[in-house]
């Protein structure tokens, strides 16, 4: 029994040596590659990693867990960098990338004590105990606080997407440091080299809501469009979902850098790439909106 | 009324001894030292300046430690008196079982009370070296419920060890009170969930178990938030007093029934 201790230590550091020096070829079933320990722990890693990137969101909101109505400051849509000309919002909800408008700072009217506790005191005096349920945002420099949970998710699970662009977004637009951003990103595409959203996420960055360099921002929406295209096999008309949404916000930014060249020839070609994915989408309203205003007699139904 | 404050004051006396002379507190500071140091350390994607996850993990590690301690003390308050026999020297002193049973009890608060402080220093001082201390009465009034949670714990573990066995005690304390402090506040919204039988046992846990969540105010210190008003601040102590007034006199029940 004395020496059962020694040799469980042994059994299990043979065990965890044995995972670890397993051969490299990989498994078909390995989705997202990885060694064996990613297939043990793969799920896990994914749920520490969401729980950090939670934790990141309610310290965004000073600690509190709460739904915002602030719809956008987390929003990745190219509605606030693009000009859409008073038109319709595309008002998808995922939360990441980069939105247009920062409105980090504000407080507003919240469900602060909303509950006068009816006949229930113990709730009368956990809400009050607890942080108001008001809606605060973390601003400027301070936001600075996110960035270890942040770090912390992406590096318990570097292909969570998600986690990269918004600290990519908080560093970007909230904190303003270029040099962190770029130095996220950097490390978002190392550890995640084929992801479209990566991409475009990039190409948002030096888009700089039409204020920063066209020609490498152009580049990187190319970028982001061929790698969707090979997720698909060049058939758009099958992306789905998240996906979709994502390609359509590539093609809107794609197709307004070449209304500013003129390019009418290349967006003819996003708007039926568009229109593959949903016709009535509102990116193809306005990639043809952009095909009328250079061509004012071309016909796009 | 003389020789019971005497005699309480001999067993607080006691107690606080024990709980520094063994050590635990050092141990955990060290530990605590091994998380905490490494942890300020890290500058993540290279920036510098965020201390509210540090601040946050230092509170917990407090709140987990003064948990262990107050447990453990409250915990060992009669059963090695019984196991020695020593009780009986104690209770031939003469001393009532009421005066031993305040006076082991407040020995334990006081020195629960003391690491408690310990810790609440070292954080304070953790924050003047990391970049200032900027708290306020919010600090102050979290602290004192933390008090207030210390007193609670040792209670709940002293009625424990005069009903179960020592492993029993500390784990059914830890399990009520560490359950009731994360997920307290939602085991009405749970109870709305499940069936009938379940759902009465939940609300009636919800009404009874002790409000682990009432004291802990560490979001409002780590975010800035301010202090809680004072009408909930002293219903906050006054529950806690209440409780544990109730806890004591289930104890003094047992222990009289007890035969020694």
């Amino acid at each position: 029994m004395k020496g059962l201790f020694p040799f469980s230590a042994l059994c299990a550091a043979g065990a965890a040596f044995a995972i670890g020096a397993a051969p490299s070829g990989k498994m078909p079933q390995l989705a997202r590659g990885g060694d064996a320990l990613s297939v043990a722990f793969g799920g896990a890693k994914a749920a520490i990693s969401d729980a950090m990137f939670r934790q990141a969101d309610s310290y965004f909101h000073g600690g509190v867990d709460m739904e915002c109505s602030c719809r956008h400051h987390y929003d990745g849509s190219a509605e606030h960098d693009l000009d859409h000309g008073g038109h319709e919002h595309h008002g998808h909800e995922h939360a990441h990338g980069g939105p247009g408008h920062d409105h980090d700072g504000h407080d507003h009217e919240g469900h602060d004590h909303d509950s006068d506790g009816g006949l229930d005191p113990w709730a009368w005096i956990n809400e009050r105990i607890r942080a108001p349920e008001v809606e605060r945002h973390l601003e400027g420099e301070k936001a600075v606080e996110l960035m270890p949970w942040f770090w912390a998710s992406v590096k318990a699970d570097p292909h969570n997407v998600e986690a990269w662009t918004t600290a990519l977004y908080i560093a970007d637009r909230i904190i303003k440091n270029e040099k962190l951003a770029a130095s996220i990103l950097a490390d978002a595409k190392a550890a995640n080299p084929r992801s479209m959203e990566i991409a475009l996420a990039e190409g948002r960055f030096l888009y700089r809501g039409g204020k920063g360099n066209m020609a490498a921002s152009e580049t990187a929406f190319a970028n982001a469009r061929r790698l969707g295209l090979s997720s698909c096999g060049s058939d758009v008309s099958v992306l789905s979902g998240h996906d979709a949404e994502v390609f359509l916000n590539i093609l809107d930014y794609l197709s307004a850098i070449a209304a500013k060249r003129g390019g009418a020839k290349e967006l003819s070609g996003y708007l039926a790439e568009a229109r593959k994915i949903d016709s009535e989408s509102l990116v193809s309203k306005n990639i043809a909106r952009r095909i009328s205003a250079l061509e004012p007699s071309a016909d796009i139904r | 009324m003389k020789t019971f404050l005497r005699q309480v004051r001999a067993l607080v006396k006691l107690s606080f001894t024990e709980l520094w002379r063994r050590n635990d507190i050092f141990a955990m500071f060290v530990l605590a030292l091994a998380l905490m140091v490494p942890l300020s350390m890290s500058a993540p994607f290279g920036t510098k300046g965020a201390t509210r996850y540090l601040d946050e993990a230092a509170l917990l590690l407090v709140w987990a430690y003064s948990l262990f301690i107050s447990l453990g003390t409250g915990a060992r308050l009669f059963p090695p008196e019984f196991e020695s026999r020593t009780v009986y020297t104690l209770l031939a002193k003469p001393i009532s079982r009421g005066a031993l049973l305040v006076g082991k009890f407040a020995g334990a608060v006081a020195a629960s009370w003391s690491a408690l402080a310990f810790f609440y220093a070292m954080f304070a001082v953790a924050s003047l070296v990391h970049g200032g201390f900027g708290y306020g009465a919010d600090f102050a009034q979290a602290f004192v419920l933390h008090l207030a949670f210390s007193a609670l714990a040792v209670a709940v573990s002293l009625l424990g060890s005069l009903l179960v066995t020592p492993s029993a005690n500390l784990t059914l304390s830890s399990i009520a009170l560490v359950a009731m402090f994360f997920f307290g506040r939602r085991l009405p919204a749970y109870a709305d969930t499940v069936s009938a039988p379940l759902s009465w046992l939940v609300r009636a846990a919800y009404a009874v178990a002790p409000h682990a969540e009432f004291f802990d105010m560490r979001q409002r210190v780590v975010h800035g938030w301010g202090g809680v008003e004072w009408t909930v601040f002293l219903a906050v102590l006054g529950y806690a007093a209440f409780y544990v007034v109730a806890l004591l006199s289930l104890s003094a029940a047992v222990l009289k029934r007890k035969k020694l």
